[in-house]
């Protein structure tokens, strides 16, 4: 998979998950990044991150940090072990420079059906199931403060045929109108709630359609970045994907 | 638009902050904060409306600085906005480790 930052949308539909994201800079680069990374059949890994500042600095920055997760994702290691090595590596970094980076990683795994999320100083995804919202309380110290990565363990949860998940960086929710108002994470959560029976990418364009009425286009403060996992919906008592659409 | 407002006293400067501190404007405040002497430099965030990224790393740069010299920059009168942010991204962890770090004397 290659990585996308550049504003344009990339999606995936693999392990029973389709997978739908979007990163737009407020400047020419950003430091905001994603990306999906399947493993053989049946697992995907999903990254969400930012990386302090703007510019060419910060995209630099990020596209070291994404390289050091691919190489640790082709050594079989847990989510937890990723994230620490991406403390101990890209992190070390990451201090050198006066930076650091926020970052949530995610991974699903059809077998069980599990998600398994971490977070390192990166807003907690939302996931909705049904007319429940349930956001994992996963914590921890963004990359690049500590020497090593310090946070709660991983949060598993199992996700059933329809459910959603939301992961998005700081600059989404704190985009605002012409009155200075935030977008804000409630009126995320309610665009989602009435729009989980779209498919990822259909919701995906639901939520930033929202987005730009609500800012009425105006400039960005902030790099935007949003990514939509949805389990794939049931027929016939399975899960099936959705690509005949 | 960022606004500071210096006010000095024998052991302590005070940095009374308003507006928006963003990628923009970051060095502005940084650079008063390196201007000043006192052993505690007091950073009061009451009228911030608006902090990102860059703005959390400076400050906590800052204090890493000012540690290392036997100083302490002090973070105050966060609002709830700009707190909820600095939690998640585990800035105030980062300070408790400050206080905890033993000081090996002024750069």
């Amino acid at each position: 998979m290659s990585l996308d930052t550049g504003g344009k949308g990339k999606q995936i539909i693999h392990a029973g998950i389709q997978g739908a994201g979007c990163s737009i800079p407020a400047d020419l680069e950003g430091g905001d990044f994603f990306d999906f990374i399947p493993l053989g059949e049946d697992q995907l890994i999903v990254a969400i991150g930012d990386v302090m500042g703007k510019g060419m600095r910060a995209a630099g920055q990020m596209k070291e940090l994404c390289t050091i997760l691919h190489a640790c994702t082709r050594k079989d290691l847990s989510l937890l072990e990723i994230i620490n090595q991406l403390a101990a590596i890209g992190g070390k970094r990451l201090h050198r420079a006066g930076s650091f980076a926020t970052l949530c990683l995610i991974s699903y795994e059809r077998q069980h059906n599990c998600l398994t999320c971490l977070s390192a100083g990166h807003p907690s995804p939302v996931i909705f199931s049904g007319r429940n919202i349930h956001v994992p309380r996963v914590r921890g110290v963004a990359l690049g403060f500590l020497e090593e990565y310090q946070g709660t363990r991983p949060e598993q949860v199992v996700l059933s045929c329809g459910d959603v998940v939301i992961l998005y960086t700081d600059g989404l929710v704190e985009a605002r109108d012409a009155n200075g108002q935030n977008y804000g994470l409630n009126r995320l959560e309610e665009i989602v709630a009435a729009n989980t029976c779209l498919d990822a990418v259909e919701l995906r364009e639901v939520i930033l359609n929202d987005l730009f009425t609500f800012t009425g286009c105006r400039q960005q403060r902030d790099d935007v970045t949003l990514v939509i996992l949805k389990k794939d919906l049931e027929r016939g008592g399975e899960c099936v994907g959705d690509q005949g659409k | 638009m960022l606004e500071i407002k210096v006010n000095k006293e024998k052991e302590k400067a005070t940095l009374l902050v308003a507006g928006e501190l963003d990628y923009s404007n970051v060095a502005q405040l940084q650079q008063e904060i390196a201007r000043q002497e006192a052993p505690v430099v007091e950073v009061v965030l009451k009228d911030l409306q608006f902090m990102d990224s860059s703005g959390a790393g400076m400050l906590l740069n800052q204090a890493r600085l000012l540690s290392r010299q036997n100083r302490v920059l002090k973070i105050t009168h966060i609002p709830a906005n700009i707190r909820h942010d600095l939690e998640i991204i585990g800035f105030f962890r980062v300070l408790e480790t400050l206080k905890g770090t033993p000081q090996s004397g002024g750069e």
